[in-house]
């Protein structure tokens, strides 16, 4: 059944590389697009059940909160911790514009260190592992012109934290001229203390918003932008990813109208032929899919070391995304080799083997 | 028998064949003949059920063709065809076209190619053999079912003399009722029915 793609081993493995490629490039679109709301997402809702910010702001970015809030909301009852976080972006050293988080001591943890240690006093920086390779003196950078110490370097599952630096809010609040940009609170018991926790939080203060992290990110207005770009490229990338994969089989099998025109003429069904096709079809896509698998995880994973991305390209292929192009792709190559097998069949034989030679 | 009834066919506008209308019997050999274009071609198509006529009807023993139920099986059981450019599928081997569109076992295959001569090519494909080989490969493939019908369109179009005369011996040796066409009159012999076209019409 496949000896055509054996005896003319050139036209399959370009037929083999087009489809990959579509199918490449529909792993990676998607998966970028989803790794960049899945960090932002990781980031809220690492140690954060409940988020608090500035009432009445759209960022995060622009929120500024008073972090003395923190007292009294560690002490309501169910409250586990509570941290404050400066989210900014400044030039540090040569790099232009880069991510400059200033987090309360007891966040700290959250930033795993490959060497040195924590900030202890004013002045000092830990400094994400893609941002370390890059700089010019590894004990001393500028933040914003203004000079601090290299304490540690550290690791963070979320990628783009990777490029940027961690201070103590205190510092963060002198380079920002803001508090906080929001509080992280985390519950004892998230199921059963969330919404008493949260109407305590807002009865501290009117000019603040409470809401829990998961409810946040499903509303917070920079998710739903990122969510519908992600979700307009990926829907952009499916289409002609397989537009690309439907006009490649049906060349495929236009190709073969001749072979088919004689088959009919030599009395085998069009059921058998279209069988064939499909089958045929089938395999080959599957052996593409696999390969556009591989070669995309692989370049997933480089793609999160390439230093002058910094961590911000961080792409995942879950069993979602794995499964719905997985079924997209053979739906659509039978589409794609169906159509002109069907009209192939029911075309007069003679017709098609003229056509075709 | 084979029976056309007032057999036309147009490409568009442009009339290929006009109200063709003939018997053929059971197990004669006959030969279409006529210029370049005159429809032999075309013709030889439509009595093979490779072609649906624009008009007319055609009885295989008194059953019209459009009637035929299992067109497939029919095409697979009653009717070989030889086609001038042998057409046989590029990427299968001698052996594999042939068995293709057969239920035989190997051995009547191989059987097959050994009383045509061309045992020894079973395993080579189209592009590694003779026009010659190729040709009869192709009329073996329209034998292997032991057909009623076998139809040949221009056979040793692409053959020379000698080639050409082995192709039409073997033809006129099968048991069935053969139909060829050829503008080639030097085969033709008196025993042979003539039917000659000029401009789509019977002449």
């Amino acid at each position: 059944m496949f000896k055509s793609f054996l005896r003319y081993k050139y036209k399959t493995v370009l037929i083999l590389i087009s489809a990959t490629a579509a199918i490449a490039s529909i792993f990676l679109i998607t998966a970028l697009g989803n790794g960049i709301i899945s960090m932002y997402a990781s980031m809220l809702k690492t140690d954060g059940d409940i988020i608090v910010m500035q009432k009445g702001v759209a960022d995060t970015f622009f929120s500024d909160i008073n972090r003395s809030l923190l007292a009294p909301i560690s002490k309501i009852n169910g409250v586990r911790s509570a941290q404050g976080v400066i989210v900014g972006a400044g030039a540090i050293d040569t790099v232009p514009i880069a991510g400059i988080y200033g987090v309360t001591r007891n966040r700290f943890g959250n930033y795993r260190l490959q060497e040195g240690r924590y900030p202890e006093k004013s002045g000092e920086v830990i400094v994400g592992e893609s941002i370390a390779s890059i700089l010019h003196d590894p004990e001393k950078i500028t933040l914003m012109g203004k000079p601090f110490r290299v304490s540690g370097i550290y690791r963070s599952d979320i990628g783009f934290e990777n490029g940027g630096v961690v201070i103590a809010i205190s510092d963060a609040e002198s380079l920002f001229h803001k508090s906080a940009s929001f509080l992280l609170v985390s519950l004892q018991d998230i199921d059963g203390d969330s919404v008493r926790v949260i109407d305590a939080i807002k009865a501290l203060d009117p000019d603040i918003d409470v809401k829990s992290t998961t409810e946040f990110i499903d509303n917070y207005n920079q998710f739903k932008i990122i969510r519908i770009s992600s979700n307009v490229i990926a829907s952009i990338s499916f289409f002609m990813g397989f537009l690309a994969i439907v006009s490649l089989m049906s060349m495929m099998v236009n190709d073969r109208r001749y072979e088919f025109g004689i088959k009919r003429a030599m009395g085998i069904s069009q059921v058998t032929i279209v069988f064939h096709i499909l089958v045929e079809v089938t395999v080959l896509i599957l052996i593409a899919f696999a390969l556009a698998y591989g070669i995309s995880v692989l370049l997933l994973d480089q793609l999160q070391h390439i230093e002058k991305f910094q961590g911000y390209l961080s792409g995942e292929i879950d069993a979602g995304l794995f499964f719905r192009l997985l079924a997209g792709t053979v739906l659509m190559a039978m589409i794609g080799a169906l159509i002109p097998a069907l009209i192939a069949a029911r075309i007069d034989p003679i017709i098609l083997i003229n056509r075709g030679q | 028998m084979l029976r056309l009834e007032h057999i036309s066919h147009f490409y568009g506008q442009e009339g290929i064949l006009h109200d063709i209308s003939l018997e053929i019997e059971e197990g004669s050999f006959t030969v279409i003949t006529g210029e370049s274009g005159s429809g032999k071609s075309t013709l030889l198509s439509i009595v093979s059920t490779l072609l649906k006529p624009t008009e007319g009807k055609l009885y295989f023993d008194g059953l019209e063709s459009r009637d035929i139920r299992h067109l497939n099986r029919f095409r697979k059981e009653e009717i070989g065809f030889v086609f001038q450019f042998h057409y046989l599928i590029s990427h299968l081997t001698v052996y594999e076209n042939i068995a293709m569109a057969s239920n035989r076992t190997r051995q009547e295959i191989e059987a097959l190619l050994t009383s045509l001569d061309i045992a020894e090519l079973s395993g080579k494909y189209p592009d590694e053999i003779s026009g010659g080989q190729r040709q009869r490969a192709a009329i073996a493939r329209a034998m292997i079912n032991e057909p009623k019908y076998i139809f040949a369109d221009e056979p040793t179009g692409n053959l020379d003399s000698g080639n050409s005369q082995i192709v039409f011996d073997l033809l006129r040796g099968l048991d069935a009722t053969v139909i060829v066409a050829s503008h080639d009159h030097s085969k033709i012999k008196p025993t042979d029915r003539v039917i000659t076209l000029k401009d789509g019409r019977l002449c």
